[in-house]
């Protein structure tokens, strides 16, 4: 059987099926709303739930809820009655499989240590993350969207949102289960798994590519350099674009709010500008400290 | 906007009832998985008590139908007549006043005892404390009163016996009245005993519960359930001969000496013990479960698992026949198998093979071995024309320095010597061991090759020496130095190399060319890629390079031990265990099965197929062979048997206790490394099981007869040996097979004066003896010696004997000829194999005829005269 209709068809992969057609669709539904609305406002006319300010709880909430969570019991159970619990074979300590996989919601992050340094991949992103997430409620100044779709009316918030969440989050765990095969390599869904398949790619740190040890003290300087300046120029050419094409922006958001906001956003730029350094470049680190690598 | 508000609500509330219907009914859906769905064993078990009700049903209606024919009712309604008839006797006037007055009676008397027997106690327990007393104080006033007391208990006493007396008296009267009613209502309960305890059976098995039916097994910490479905594989009883309800077969091999409640079923059968759920899962056949169930005979492959031992275990038949194959194709040449430890003793000695055999031959027979005769055990390795020759160089430059053939096409055979070559092949009974033109070889355990061709394969002169003294050449070779003179071997020659020739094959005899140094190299480094040295003797080859002093100057060297590794191929000691993940399917991943057994036997097909670079040869392995090695490694497991499942191997045993292994001393050993006796015989568990166990033959044969036999082999049975389960088996046709001549006693043995026929029956008379066998038997005084020996042929003829004994020119020819038995055993061996003919050789067909020992004697001393004049 094709490999890629036996991982779609696997019973450990149907929550991973449901997940990408439910958000597709939502997030499809969602989008068509936002337009719709967009239009509306753009033509000065009122959108519904514009203006609410309290609506009742019983009614369109619960009653709504309750349905559908007596859906998701008649889902679950016949899910759970006509899918037994997927096992393999018995464990057995002195075999790793290949692939070895980590649940799938955690496949994102199993991902990226593709690309960064396990403690920068296993600690700092996912605690930015949530640390992240925590800090959205401070961090949202803009009053609009409140009880209807919009995008015209927060265009930032919802693209850097989309990114992280459709781009970052789930179609890095859609990559580490449909397209990563014995040995962490690339396969295509049309491609057979090969066990003994063998891919060198001959990676360079940074400095070596300019020809200097990348652990030498040159190479640190360098390296530190390089990421020293992309964090302190991500920092500044926004605020400088904004100061002069939007200085009220940058009134109302005030400079502990930038900072916080830019700084979570160059990281998470981070994640694709490694990515493309290391597929398209071969690039492995850019800066090697004691510690830790970039 | 409300109109919408309301249909969208009353949407809401139709969604809201049809989801919650569906929910109720999927929660009767998993009751009923759980309760059925998921157990189906369920119905096997009400499926066998079913069976088992109609079963027991059937026996009851046929114990009732027994009863009726045979007569039962008709007693019983007569016997209850009859019980009616005593009650009334006994309710009759006069009887029952006699039965009241003799209760009344009774009962006075009862209660008489029972106060006399107060009396006593108290009386005794007066006694007690005045000896206590008197004990403690030594005051006369106690003795006294013990004194008084003594005299009071013996009245009681002795009035008491006078009760008793007088009570059983009226007891006695008592039942008597009553008797006849009790002993008729004992026989109506006896009659319809058997009856009730059908019945009950009946009814406890409607009883029996529905249930999960588990074995833990404490050693390996195993649970099995599977006699939750196979409910009746214990039982003493099979209720139907289809699964899952058949007993097991051959139980009393099997299940009784492996209790179900200590083994369990998956450590033989594998399998998955505790899935319950479907049979395919149970079975273990399904993905991710490795070990699937073994059936039929293949499940013989786990008594490799705890039985150090197979030989001869009964129920193990199929396994032991496997196990031979590897040690006919030795396999543990280059693969580390547990019990073969042994290198370099399945092929001949090549050191040098270049004064034996045909250059052209050589490399002919590398190329593919079944080109010179199809039952070569020797594999093929698929070399070019250039590896091969590199090869043969290499072994023909240690005894010398040319390729060369002896062309013997122009030469014409002396007719005369074939002639008289040819008689001698046949009393030596070189067929025994060798094939040739596809007739003989029986003796299939000693791997002889065939010889139809081998005049195109070894030089005369080579032949001759090998004959001569096979040891010389190859030491430890299973071919017997017969003692022919050299004009014999001469002519044996002769015969042998103009009989014997590959008439079809057009060798291209090749005149003598030197050998190159390079090719010598590739050579050699083809013999330690292939591993040569695993099946044939390559040690001592450093020496070789002195026979060919020119090649060392060459700078060319021959394979040191250093330079052999022990074993080249896999370790298969746990291969039947292995987990999945380390055996390459390689190119066949996708176009064969992925497990274990499928891995073993293509692996056995077709050793290379898995990816380029394999070594292992093709050892052309019918299919079923293939089927037979794949059950043997299959067994090879890693699993975790406790020690106290092991059965170690005799040797095993003898080690752990510190006995030595049988060996052989003074000259006797050496005679058996010169004529091999154990290829055939087996003495004190050494040898072949071919020929007779001569373990005791020095108790049990006379040395006149043992002479006689050595100089004249003659038929003893004249069936073959191999075949007691006569009929049962499609062996090969009967045979006469007879010992070959070894011409002994027309030599001495080395270093001493004694002819080898003197050190061999020395050795049988010292060593071969056992203690149970006495040297006289009891003689009887009482009768005179052929009034005993006219008893004893009464015996012979009364017993039947001649239906398999053959004396003279009747009699039958399943059991040894007697006519000459009193030449040929001694009477003390005869006196007790009549007692139990078993004891020295369990497998005999003779039966137990229970003899006391007078008629033994009498049998003994009849046999004794049966004798052939011999000239």
């Amino acid at each position: 059987m094709n490999p890629f209709i036996e991982i779609i068809t696997q019973p450990d992969n149907i929550a991973i099926v449901i997940m990408i057609i439910m958000v597709t669709f939502f997030m499809a539904w969602a989008f068509q709303q936002a337009f719709q609305n967009d239009r509306l406002l753009a033509a000065g006319l009122p959108v519904e739930g514009e203006n609410d300010k309290f609506v009742d709880t019983f009614k369109p909430l619960v009653r709504i809820e309750l349905l559908i969570s007596i859906v998701v019991m008649v889902g679950l159970t016949i899910w759970s009655i006509a899918v037994d619990a997927p096992l393999e074979e018995i464990a057995n300590p002195t075999i790793t499989p290949n692939p070895a996989k980590a649940p799938w919601y955690f496949l994102g992050l199993q991902e990226l240590l593709v690309y960064f340094d396990p403690w920068l991949a296993g600690v700092v992103l996912p605690s930015l993350i949530v640390v992240g997430l925590l800090a959205i409620p401070y961090i949202d100044i803009n009053p609009k969207g409140n009880g209807y779709y919009t995008f015209s009316e927060r265009k930032y918030a919802i693209m850097i949102f989309s990114f992280g969440f459709f781009v970052l989050w789930l179609l890095l765990i859609v990559i580490g289960v449909f397209f990563r095969g014995p040995g962490w390599l690339w396969y295509w869904p049309w491609q057979e798994w090969d066990h003994s398949r063998v891919v060198f790619e001959p990676t360079k740190d940074l400095t070596a590519v300019i020809g200097i040890d990348s652990r030498s003290l040159p190479g640190f300087i360098i390296g530190a350099f390089v990421v020293g300046s992309y964090l302190v120029g991500g920092m500044i050419a926004p605020y400088r674009y904004w100061k002069k094409n939007n200085p009220e922006l940058l009134a109302k958001l005030g400079i502990v709010r930038y900072v916080t906001i830019m700084f979570l956003f160059i990281t998470m730029m981070s994640i694709p500008i490694k990515m493309v350094l290391r597929l398209v470049f071969l690039i492995k680190y850019i800066w090697i400290t004691p510690w830790f690598n970039v | 906007m409300a109109n919408e508000n309301k249909n969208n609500s009353s949407l809401r509330v139709y969604l809201f009832v049809f989801f919650s219907a569906l929910l109720l009914a999927l929660s009767l859906w998993v009751v009923w998985d759980d309760e059925f769905g998921l157990r189906p064993w369920k119905k096997y078990q009400e499926e066998f008590k079913t069976l088992k009700h109609d079963q027991l049903e059937k026996d009851y209606r046929k114990a009732v139908v027994e009863f009726q024919r045979s007569g039962g009712h008709a007693r019983l309604a007569n016997l209850e007549a009859q019980l009616a008839k005593a009650e009334a006797a006994f309710q009759g006037k006069t009887n029952q006043e006699k039965y009241k007055q003799l209760t009344s009676q009774f009962d006075a008397v009862h209660e008489q005892v029972a106060l006399n027997q107060k009396e006593l106690q108290n009386a005794r327990g007066l006694f007690l404390e005045s000896e206590y007393y008197f004990t403690k104080t030594q005051k006369q006033e106690y003795k006294v009163k013990m004194d008084e007391l003594q005299r009071q208990i013996d009245t009681i006493v002795l009035r008491g016996e006078a009760l008793q007396k007088k009570e059983d008296g009226l007891k006695s009267s008592l039942s008597d009245l009553t008797a006849g009613k009790a002993r008729i209502a004992a026989e109506i309960e006896h009659m319809q005993g058997g009856l009730e305890d059908l019945k009950e059976k009946i009814a406890n098995n409607i009883k029996v519960p529905v249930e999960i039916k588990q074995i833990h097994i404490k050693d390996i910490d195993k649970a099995d359930r599977c006699q939750t479905c196979h409910i009746g594989i214990d039982g003493k009883r099979p209720v139907s001969a289809l699964q899952p309800f058949a007993r097991h077969p051959a139980s009393f091999i099997y299940l009784d000496h492996h209790d179900p409640a200590k083994f369990g079923c998956t450590f033989c059968h594998r399998g998955q013990g505790r899935a319950t759920t479907s049979v395919e899962k149970a079975h273990g056949t399904v993905k991710h479960w490795d070990e699937p169930l073994l059936a039929g005979d293949m499940t013989q492959t786990s008594c490799l698992n705890c039985h150090g031992d197979i030989k001869g275990l009964r129920g193990a038949e199929e396994i032991v026949n496997s196990t031979e194959l590897l040690k006919k194709y030795g396999c543990y040449s280059c693969h580390k198998i547990p019990g073969f430890e042994t290198v370099g003793d399945v092929g001949p000695v090549l050191t040098e093979v270049g004064s034996k055999v045909n250059y052209s031959w050589a490399v002919k027979w590398l190329l593919d071995p079944k080109l010179y005769f199809s039952s070569a055990r020797m594999p093929k390795f698929f070399f070019t024309q250039d590896q091969a020759e590199a090869i043969a160089d290499y072994m023909f430059s240690m005894s010398g320095t040319t390729r060369h053939d002896v062309d013997y096409s122009k030469q014409t055979p002396d007719a005369k010597l074939v002639e008289q070559g040819k008689a001698l092949w046949s009393q030596a009974r070189c067929n025994l061991c060798h094939t040739t033109g596809g007739r003989g070889g029986n003796h299939i355990k000693v791997y002889a090759p065939d010889l139809s061709k081998v005049g195109s394969k070894v030089n005369k002169e080579w032949l001759f020496r090998w004959i001569k003294n096979p040891n010389a050449y190859f030491p430890g070779t299973k071919m017997p130095r017969f003692r022919f003179k050299d004009e014999e071997i001469k002519a044996l020659v002769e015969y042998i190399t103009s009989e014997y020739k590959d008439d079809e094959a057009e060798l291209k005899y090749v005149q003598p060319v030197e050998i190159q140094v390079a090719s010598i190299k590739k050579g050699k480094d083809l013999v330690q890629k292939y591993g040569c040295y695993g099946c044939h003797k390559l040690q001592g080859m450093e020496e070789m390079v002195q026979i060919a002093p020119s090649l060392k100057r060459q700078g060319v060297s021959f394979l040191r031990g250093d330079e052999m590794r022990e074993k080249i191929g896999t370790e298969l000691s746990s291969i039947g265990s292995k987990p999945l993940e380390m055996l390459d399917f390689g190119k066949l991943k996708k176009s064969i099965s992925n497990d274990r057994l499928s891995y073993i036997k293509q692996k056995l097909r077709d050793p290379r197929s898995y990816r380029l670079g394999l070594r292992m040869p093709d050892f052309r392995l019918a299919e079923s062979e293939i089927n037979e090695l794949a059950a043997v490694l299959y067994g090879f497991t890693d699993s975790n048997v406790p020690a106290r499942f092991m059965v170690p191997s005799r040797q095993e045993l003898d080690r752990m206790a510190g006995v030595q292994t049988y060996k052989f001393t003074g000259d006797f050993a050496k005679v058996i490394a010169d004529v091999k006796c154990t290829n055939c015989h087996s003495i004190r568990g050494i040898g072949a099981d071919y020929a007779p166990d001569l373990s005791y033959a020095g108790s049990k044969l006379q040395e006149g007869w043992i002479r006689n036999f050595l100089a004249n082999p003659d038929v003893i049975r004249p069936l073959l040996q191999q075949m007691p389960k006569l009929g049962l088996t499609s062996g090969k046709p009967a045979a006469k097979i007879t010992m070959p001549k070894f011409n002994l006693g027309l030599q001495k043995v080395e270093d001493t004066n004694r002819t080898d026929v003197d050190a061999v029956i020395n050795f049988l008379q010292q060593e071969l003896v056992s203690t149970d066998i006495p040297k006289k038997i009891p003689a009887i005084t009482t009768m005179s010696m052929p009034e005993q020996i006219s008893q004893g042929k009464s015996l012979y003829d009364a017993k039947g004997c001649k239906a398999c004994h053959q004396t003279g020119m009747e009699g039958g020819a399943l059991g040894p000829n007697l006519s000459n038995v009193g030449n040929r055993l001694t009477p003390g061996f005869i006196f007790k194999h009549l007692e139990n003919a078993r004891k020295f050789k369990p497998d005999i067909v003779e039966p137990d005829y229970g003899f006391t020992e007078r008629e033994r004697i009498y049998l003994t001393n009849f046999l004794m005269t049966l004798k052939l004049n011999t000239k």
